[in-house]
C-alpha cells in the first residue's frame, strides 16, 4: 500500500542520491589528470634532454592550473629502451590518452601512423622531418610535427650555395626516409635556382663514404652536400676524405651538431657504454667526447640559436642541452596540451577535427609562452577561439591543410677562421616560373588546331606497368587508372594493349583482396580491367615485339596501328639517373635510347600518324632529351635531372597508391573538353605537380592538338 | 665445571716469606721444576679441545623446508648437510661431534619463533636460521634474552637485523653494502631508475639504502613500485612503464621475480633489469630466457654464491658429487659456511665436561676468522660479515659470472 505521506520523502531521498552520485563522479572528473602519451626515446645523452623539455612544459601548464583545473601528465614510452611497436599499440589502446607525442624517426612515423589513425589518436611528431610525411598524410588532421619539413628547406640550401658563389652541387645522402628527402628535392630546387647537380647518391652504410665522396668530388663540384643519419662519425669521415684528398671541394652539412668553436663533438654512444658494462669495463665515464674541427668555407645549416627565455629556463633543469629537437620537443607538449584542451572543450569533436578547428584555424595576436599566456590560451579555447600559442621555436602556426609548421626554424652558417659565424639567407622560394628559359615549363602559347584540318584515325593505346611487387603498387595502379580513362571515353579493349604485373590484386597484404585504387576509397581500377599481358609475360623483349606488331603471341595484344593512327604510347616504373627505366625487379632496363630506337622503328614502319608517349618515372627526361622521331610528342613526369614523387599514401595499405603527375594528369584529363589543346593540358599539370618539374617536347605543332586526341581520340 | 678461559692461568699463591715475605732463592730446584709441570699439565689440559671427552653438540636448524621459499630452504640444508659430513668425518681430530636439529618453518615466522624456543627450552646452544628477514626477525628479537641460543642466521640481510644482539650473527652480509654496489653500478648506466621491491622489512630498507645511493650519485630514481603478495603484474608493469625507467631494479627474492621480468618483456621494456637476488637464477634460465635475451643488458647484482679459491672449488666438487646440483647458483654456500664458522668457533672453545654454551658459542664467532666459501666470516661489531659480491649477466642465452668484488 503506498504511504502518500512517505511518498515525496523518498523520491526526494531517490534525488539527492543521484545528485551526489552525480556530483562525486563530476569531481572525480574534474581532479583526473589529462594525460599525454609519450612516445620518444627519453634516456641517455639525447633522450634524457627530451625527458627533461617534457617535463618543463608539464611543469610550466600545471603551475598556471593545468587544463581547466585538471593537471597534465605523461604516459611515457621511452623508445630507446622499449619496441616502438608494443608501446605504440600499448598507447594506441590505452583509453587514457587521446593524443602522443613522437615518434622520433620519419620511418617510425610510417610503422605506426595508421595505428594511431585507426584508434583516433592524434600524433605530434617533435623530430620526424621527411617531405614524404606531408605527401602522405596532409588534411589527414591526425598526423602534425613541430620540426619543420625538411622539403622546405632545401631551397634555403640552394640560395645558402648561390650566395656563397656555388654554382655546382653534389648530393651525399643517406639512405632513410629522412635523407630521400633532400634526395628528392634538392634535384628540384637545384633546377629553381639555376645550379647544377654534377651527381647524387646515397649512402647506407659509413663504410660506403669515402668511396662516394671520391666518386662525386671528381666531378668537381662547388661543394658536397651531405646528409647524415645523425652518427657524427659520419661527418668525420667526409672532412677526413676531402682532407686526405686535398679536394678543394667544400663540405655542405645539414644539421649537424656543432658547439660555438665550431668543432664537431662525438659522444660516446648511450648502446656503446651498455656493452661495455656488461663487458665489465663499468668505471667509465660517459661524458667523453671527441671533438673535430669544421674546415674554413663549410657550410651548414642548423637549428638557430635558441631563445633566450627558454634556454635559461631549460638550463636551470638540465645540464644537457646538446640534443636536436629539444625546443621542439618541447612545443610539442604544448600543442598536445591545446589539442587536448580543445578535444575536452569539444568532446562531440574527434581529435583530429579537434586538432585541425584548433591549428589550422588559429588567428590573432601570439599569446605569450609563460604560465599565464598558456591559462589564456586555454580560457579562449574554452570559448571557442582559436588562440596562436608561441612556442620554444617562435609562433606555432601550421599550414592550411595541416601537419607542417607555416614557418621553418632553420638557421645558415659558415666556418671562417676557424670559427662558425652566422650567414643568414633570405628564402626566396619562386616556385615554377615559366618566364624562366631555363625551366621546361615554357612552351608558349597555345592555339588549337581544329580537329577537321588534322585527321585523326584510329587511336591505338600501349600502356605498360613495367615493375612488380608490392611496393610498386601505384606504378600498376597508374597504369590501370590511364586504361579506366581511355575505358570510360569509349576506347574499345581491342584498341589498348595493357602490360601489368598484376601481381597488387593478390598480394597477402592487400587486404581488399582483387582490388587496386589509385587514390584511397575512390574508384577500384582493377576489377573492369582485362591486361593483355601479364607476370613473367612483362618482359623487356615484350615492349618491341608489342610495338613492331610482330612476334607477340597474344592475339589481343596485337597493335594493328597504321600511317594515320594516333598512338598513345603510356610506360610507368623506376626510372634510375640518366633515364632506363627498370623492368620487372630491375634487373633488367629499357634505355632512353632503346625507347628512342623503337619509336623511330615505328615510324619508319608507319605505325603512326602522331604519337604521344608518356613517362611515369624518375629522371624521365632524359628520355625525352634521346627522342627526335617526327610526329611524336614526349611528355614526362620529371627532369632528366630530378625524381618524380608517389602521391596518395594509404596508411592501412601502407602503401604508395599514385604518382603526382599521372594523378594530376588524369585529373586535368576528366575535366577536360575538347577546347583543351596539349599544351594547356601540359602547363595546367606542371603548375599542380609540386614534386617535379614535368616535361614536355617544345617546337611542335601537335602541342596545339585538342589533349583528349591523345586520350581516347576526337570524334 | 665453569670452563676457564685458555688465555687465563691459576693465579699463583704468594710465596710465603721465611719472615713472612717471599725469597725466590729459597725454594729447592726441584719444587720449581715440579710446580712448571703441574703447570704445562694443567694448560695441557685446558687448551686441548675436548679431545679426550668426545663431546657431542646440538645445533638447531630452523628453515623454510616447505612452502614459498621450500626450493631455497633445501638448497640451504644441502650446505648444511655437506658441512656437517666434513666435520663428522674430522670428528675424533676435533674431540667433539655436531648433532643437528632440523626444524621446517614453512615460511612462516611465527612458527620459526616457536621453534626457536622449543630448541631453546631443549638446552640447543646454537641455531641456523631462517632464510628472509622476515622468517628470522623474530627469533633474532628473542635472542636478545641472556639465556637463549645464539643465532646464526645463512641469508637474512635486512637491515633491521643488523646488530640486533650480540647473539645473532649474520653470514650474509648486511644489505646497505649491496644496495651501494648498485647505486654505483647505475650512476654508470642509468639515467632514471626504477625499483620494484618486496613490501616487507627486508625490501623496503634495500630500497632505502638503494635510494639514498642513488641520490649521492646524482641517479633520478623516478618510480618506487611495492610488490604485494597477488600483484596484477600486467597493471604493475604498465605502471613502472608509464615512468619511463631506462633501467628497472627488483629487489625480489622469491619466484615472483619469474612473472615480473616476463611481464616487462612481454610489455616491450628493453632497456636494464638488474636483480638483486641471485637464489632462483637456473629458474630464471630455464623458464623464461627468451625474456631475459630481450633486455639491453641483464645483471643479477647480489651478494656471491662462492668466491674464487681452492676451498670453493672443493665445496663445489662435493656438493656435486652429493646432490648432483651446481652450488654456485644457489645459496648453498652460505648453508655450508653458517655451520662451519660455527665449527671454527667451537675449536676456539676450551675442554667443558661436555658443556658448550651459547656464550662460548658467542665468544668464539666473536673471534672468528673463518675464510668462507662465501667470503671472509669475520664478524663487525655488528655481528655482520664482510662483503663479497657477485655481478652475473645475461650472454649468449645463460647467466655468467662476469666478476667477483671482495
Amino acid at each position: 500500500m503506498w504511504n502518500n505521506r512517505i511518498q515525496p520523502k523518498r523520491i526526494f531521498a531517490i534525488f539527492l542520491f543521484f545528485f551526489f552520485l552525480l556530483f562525486a563522479c563530476t569531481i572525480a572528473v574534474a581532479d583526473e589528470p589529462v594525460y599525454i602519451g609519450v612516445l620518444l626515446p627519453l634516456s641517455g645523452p639525447d633522450g634524457q634532454s627530451y625527458y627533461d623539455a617534457l617535463t618543463l612544459a608539464r611543469d610550466q601548464i600545471n603551475a598556471g592550473g593545468g587544463i581547466f583545473g585538471r593537471p597534465v601528465e605523461y604516459v611515457l614510452r621511452d623508445t630507446r629502451t622499449g619496441d616502438l611497436m608494443t608501446y605504440a599499440n600499448s598507447l594506441a589502446r590505452d583509453k587514457r590518452v587521446s593524443v602522443v607525442i613522437g615518434p622520433y624517426t620519419s620511418a617510425d612515423l610510417f610503422s605506426i601512423a595508421d595505428l594511431f589513425i585507426r584508434y583516433q589518436k592524434v600524433l605530434i611528431t617533435p623530430s620526424a622531418s621527411s617531405d614524404e610525411i606531408y605527401r602522405a598524410y596532409a588534411k589527414n588532421w591526425y598526423v602534425w610535427r613541430t620540426i619543420g619539413n625538411d622539403g622546405d628547406v632545401v631551397p634555403v640550401v640552394m640560395d645558402h650555395i648561390r650566395k656563397n658563389e656555388g654554382h655546382n652541387v653534389a648530393l651525399l645522402s643517406v639512405n632513410s626516409s629522412y635523407g630521400k628527402t633532400f634526395y628528392d628535392w634538392m634535384p628540384y630546387w637545384a633546377i629553381e635556382k639555376g645550379i647544377d647537380i654534377t651527381g647524387a647518391q646515397e649512402f647506407s652504410s659509413a663504410d660506403e663514404i669515402p668511396d662516394a665522396v671520391r666518386q662525386l668530388t671528381e666531378t668537381a663540384p662547388d661543394y658536397l652536400v651531405f646528409v647524415y643519419s645523425g652518427s657524427v662519425s659520419e661527418i668525420v669521415t667526409v672532412i677526413d676524405t676531402l682532407e686526405e684528398d686535398n679536394s678543394s671541394v667544400h663540405p655542405y652539412f645539414i644539421y649537424p651538431n656543432i658547439d660555438e668553436e665550431g668543432r664537431i663533438s662525438e659522444r660516446a654512444d648511450p648502446d656503446l657504454l651498455l656493452f661495455l658494462l656488461s663487458s665489465g669495463l663499468w668505471r667509465i665515464t660517459n661524458s667523453s667526447t671527441m671533438t673535430t674541427p669544421l674546415p674554413d668555407n663549410t657550410l651548414i645549416l642548423m637549428n638557430p640559436e635558441w631563445d633566450v627565455g627558454f634556454s635559461e629556463e631549460f638550463s636551470a633543469i638540465s645540464g644537457n642541452n646538446q640534443a636536436g629537437y629539444i625546443p621542439e620537443v618541447y612545443d610539442a607538449a604544448l600543442v598536445s596540451a591545446m589539442v587536448m584542451a580543445q578535444f575536452i572543450a569539444n568532446p562531440e569533436k574527434s581529435p583530429g577535427n579537434a586538432a585541425m578547428s584548433l591549428l589550422t584555424e588559429a588567428d590573432g595576436d601570439p599569446v605569450p609562452r609563460t604560465p599565464n599566456g598558456f591559462q589564456e590560451a586555454i580560457q579562449r579555447i574554452q570559448k571557442g577561439d582559436a588562440p596562436i600559442l608561441t612556442g620554444a621555436t617562435g609562433p606555432l602556426t601550421f599550414k592550411s591543410d595541416g601537419l607542417d609548421r607555416q614557418v621553418t626554424n632553420h638557421a645558415t652558417y659558415k666556418i671562417e677562421d676557424g670559427r662558425i659565424v652566422s650567414d643568414p639567407v633570405l628564402l626566396t622560394r619562386t616556385g615554377k616560373e615559366l618566364a624562366n628559359p631555363r625551366t621546361p615549363g615554357s612552351v608558349g602559347n597555345s592555339t588549337i588546331i581544329p580537329a577537321d584540318d588534322y585527321p585523326a584515325g584510329e587511336f591505338w593505346a600501349v600502356i605498360g606497368a613495367l615493375s612488380k611487387d608490392w611496393n610498386n603498387y601505384r606504378h600498376q595502379a597508374d597504369a590501370l587508372t590511364i586504361y579506366n580513362l581511355l575505358k570510360d571515353r569509349g576506347v574499345s579493349d581491342d584498341r589498348i594493349v595493357l602490360l601489368v604485373y598484376d601481381d597488387i590484386p593478390t598480394d597477402k597484404r592487400n587486404t581488399k583482396p582483387g582490388e587496386v585504387y589509385h587514390i584511397p576509397d575512390e574508384k577500384e581500377v582493377r576489377k573492369e580491367a582485362y591486361p593483355d599481358f601479364v607476370g613473367e609475360e612483362v618482359t623487356k623483349d615484350l615492349l618491341p615485339a608489342i610495338l613492331s606488331g610482330t612476334g607477340a603471341e597474344s592475339e589481343s595484344g596485337m597493335l594493328r596501328s597504321d600511317e594515320n593512327s594516333t598512338v598513345l604510347l603510356y610506360l610507368t616504373s623506376h626510372g634510375s639517373p640518366g633515364g632506363d627505366l627498370l623492368v620487372g625487379e630491375g634487373n633488367e632496363t629499357i634505355t632512353p635510347a632503346g625507347i628512342a630506337d623503337l619509336i623511330g622503328d615505328m615510324y619508319k614502319q608507319k605505325r603512326f600518324g602522331r604519337m604521344l608517349l608518356v613517362l611515369e618515372s624518375c629522371f624521365s627526361g632524359a628520355v625525352a632529351d634521346a627522342i627526335t622521331t617526327p610526329k611524336t610528342i614526349v611528355m614526362t613526369a620529371s627532369c632528366a635531372d630530378e625524381t618524380s614523387k608517389a602521391a596518395s599514401y594509404d596508411p592501412e595499405l601502407s602503401v604508395w597508391l599514385s604518382d603526382e603527375f599521372t594523378k594530376e594528369l588524369v585529373s586535368q584529363l576528366r575535366n577536360a573538353d575538347r577546347s583543351l589543346t596539349l599544351r594547356e593540358l601540359y602547363q595546367q599539370v606542371y603548375y599542380n605537380v609540386r614534386s617535379s618539374h614535368p616535361g614536355i617536347s617544345t617546337g611542335n605543332e601537335l602541342l596545339d592538338l585538342p589533349a583528349v586526341s591523345f586520350f581516347g581520340g576526337v570524334e | 665445571m665453569k670452563i676457564q678461559r685458555v688465555n687465563s692461568l691459576p693465579e699463583r699463591e704468594a710465596p710465603v716469606h721465611r719472615n713472612g715475605l717471599m725469597n725466590k732463592n729459597s725454594h729447592p730446584a726441584w719444587i720449581r721444576t715440579g710446580i712448571l709441570i703441574a703447570l704445562l699439565m694443567v694448560i695441557g689440559v685446558l687448551i686441548t679441545p675436548c679431545a679426550a671427552e668426545n663431546t657431542t653438540i646440538q645445533v638447531g636448524v630452523i628453515l623454510p623446508l616447505s612452502g614459498a621459499y621450500e626450493v631455497i630452504g633445501n638448497e640451504l640444508l644441502q650446505g648444511i648437510l655437506l658441512a656437517a659430513d666434513e666435520i663428522e668425518q674430522e670428528g675424533e681430530a676435533l674431540g667433539y661431534h655436531l648433532s643437528l636439529r632440523t626444524a621446517d618453518d614453512s615460511g612462516d615466522p611465527e612458527t620459526a619463533l616457536s621453534l626457536y624456543k622449543e630448541m631453546q627450552a631443549e638446552g640447543v646452544p646454537v641455531i641456523i636460521g631462517s632464510y628472509t628477514t622476515m622468517l628470522t626477525l623474530p627469533m633474532a628479537q628473542e635472542s636478545k634474552n641472556p639465556s637463549s641460543p645464539v643465532l646464526v642466521s645463512p641469508r637474512a640481510n635486512g637491515e633491521d637485523l643488523y646488530g640486533i644482539s650480540p647473539r645473532f650473527f649474520q653470514v650474509n652480509p648486511p644489505i646497505f653494502s649491496l644496495s651501494r654496489f648498485i647505486a654505483d653500478w647505475l650512476k654508470y648506466s642509468s639515467d632514471r631508475t626504477s625499483v620494484i621491491y618486496i613490501d616487507d622489512a627486508y625490501g623496503s630498507s634495500v630500497l632505502t639504502h638503494i635510494k639514498n645511493g642513488l641520490k649521492q650519485n646524482d641517479v633520478q630514481l623516478i618510480g618506487e613500485f611495492p610488490l604485494t603478495d597477488d600483484p596484477d603484474y600486467r597493471l604493475l608493469t604498465e605502471r613502472v612503464l608509464d615512468t619511463a625507467p631506462d633501467a628497472v631494479v627488483i629487489v625480489v627474492y622469491d619466484n615472483r621475480q619469474i612473472p615480473l621480468i616476463s611481464n616487462l618483456s612481454q610489455a616491450g621494456f628493453k632497456g636494464q633489469v638488474i636483480v638483486t637476488e641471485s637464489a632462483l637464477m637456473s629458474n630464471l634460465e630455464e623458464e623464461i630466457p627468451d625474456d631475459l635475451e630481450t633486455f639491453a643488458l641483464f645483471t643479477i647484482l647480489a651478494y656471491t654464491n662462492l668466491v674464487p679459491g681452492e676451498h670453493a672449488d672443493r665445496f663445489l666438487s662435493s656438493y656435486q658429487d652429493r646432490f648432483g646440483e651446481d652450488p654456485s647458483r644457489t645459496p648453498a654456500g652460505y648453508g655450508y659456511d653458517s655451520l662451519m664458522v660455527i665449527s671454527e668457533a667451537l675449536r676456539t672453545i676450551p675442554c667443558t665436561n661436555g658443556t658448550v654454551t651459547p656464550d662460548m658459542i658467542q665468544e668464539g664467532l666473536n673471534r672468528s676468522n673463518y675464510y668462507g666459501v662465501t667470503g671472509p666470516k669475520v664478524f663487525d661489531s655488528h655481528n655482520a660479515a664482510g662483503t663479497a659480491m657477485d655481478r652475473w649477466g645475461f650472454v649468449n642465452g645463460r647467466l655468467e659470472l662476469m666478476a667477483i668484488t671482495l
